[in-house]
């Protein structure tokens, strides 16, 4: 697992530091005392998993979550307990560490990560594929109108937070409910989940360079989960 | 309440170079952030003032000092509120700290 870990309070990014040399693979790329600098870095590359203090000076680690377009998994590092409630709030926390960071409790939450990017990387079902009924439409609930959507038109959906937000060809809209829920929805020959938030139609894909594909207008990350089984999907020369 | 390396023992596992590393942040660290802290109460301004606090409390929290901690958390949410009912004693915690660890290196 690639991380980094962002932290005002270098004894903490050091006890980090030290906690992931002890996990054999957990690769710790950066270490960050300003929000600034680990966005700028997220911007250029993805990872898997970031170790997030709070309580900094101008910048709270929530905060800095809201500035990531598609956060990675997120243990939270922090000695202020009371804002532990919070963390239910971001699908991406998946732990709470309180400070001074006890190692047990480290290897558990590096556990925890391990376990959903395992499940994230679990082969597909290599059976003969069975004859994909998904409905080529799906009605969604706005304002108390059921609105049809044709799925070919759909160029990919965004999970933000407890909502989706679905794009395409004249397609804008956010509805309250999940990703998995959609995507049961849809024809699974076309779309395809390239990140633990994005879905992708395939037939929509202009380019992918790297670890992002372009779909209409817009970048979408690809997970390095996700990049293999993406590729088996797509008819490469 | 004396402070102790037993955080850091446990942590470290028996690796010394670890420990001194973080003792070396420590000393390089505090006392910086003391004089910063002294300097944002005298400008009195509290708020700065209480942001040096919640720093300087990580790492009274290392040395497992877990009532001086409790003094410390108060000072910093008074401080929020522009009260400094716990300048003296959060004094002399810090003053604690950097004797034992300048004792240490010894």
């Amino acid at each position: 697992m690639d991380c980094i870990v962002l932290d005002d309070e270098s004894v903490s990014r050091e006890i980090v530091r030290f906690l992931c040399e002890k996990e054999s693979d957990i690769k710790l790329l950066e270490s960050f005392s300003s929000p600034i600098e680990a966005f700028k870095f997220l911007n250029q590359r993805s990872v898997d998993l970031i170790f997030l203090d709070i309580h900094m000076p101008g910048f709270s680690g929530f905060e800095f979550i809201q500035t990531l377009k598609s956060p990675p998994l997120i243990i939270i590092t922090s000695s202020d307990i009371e804002q532990a409630a919070e963390v239910f709030d971001y699908e991406s926390i998946i732990d709470f560490l309180r400070k001074p960071i006890q190692p047990e409790k480290f290897k558990k939450a590096v556990s925890k990560a391990r376990k959903i990017m395992e499940v994230d990387r679990k082969p597909k079902d290599k059976r003969a594929p069975e004859s994909d009924t998904s409905p080529q439409h799906l009605y969604i609930n706005i304002d108390k109108k059921l609105i049809k959507l044709e799925a070919r038109k759909i160029s990919y959906i965004e999970a933000k937070g407890d909502y989706i937000s679905i794009k395409g060809e004249g397609i804008d809209h956010k509805v309250h409910t999940t990703l998995s829920n959609i995507f049961q929805k849809l024809p699974k020959d076309v779309f395809f989940q390239v990140h633990r938030s994005f879905l992708i139609n395939l037939n929509q894909i202009i380019d992918i360079q790297d670890n992002t594909i372009l779909i209409d207008k817009s970048v979408i990350p690809i997970s390095r989960a996700k990049r293999q089984a993406l590729m088996e999907k797509l008819n490469l020369i | 309440m004396q402070p102790t390396f037993s955080y850091l023992d446990q942590l470290s596992g028996g690796n010394p170079e670890f420990k001194k590393r973080i003792i070396k942040i420590i000393l390089n660290e505090l006392p910086k952030d003391f004089d910063l802290y002294h300097y944002a109460t005298e400008l009195k301004n509290y708020h700065w003032a209480a942001e040096i606090v919640h720093r300087i409390n990580q790492k009274i929290a290392f040395l497992q000092m877990a009532e001086s901690l409790k003094l410390a958390d108060k000072h910093e949410n008074l401080l929020r509120e522009g009260k400094t009912t716990y300048l003296n004693e959060f004094n002399e915690i810090v003053n604690k700290i950097l004797k034992f660890l300048e004792n240490s290196q010894e």
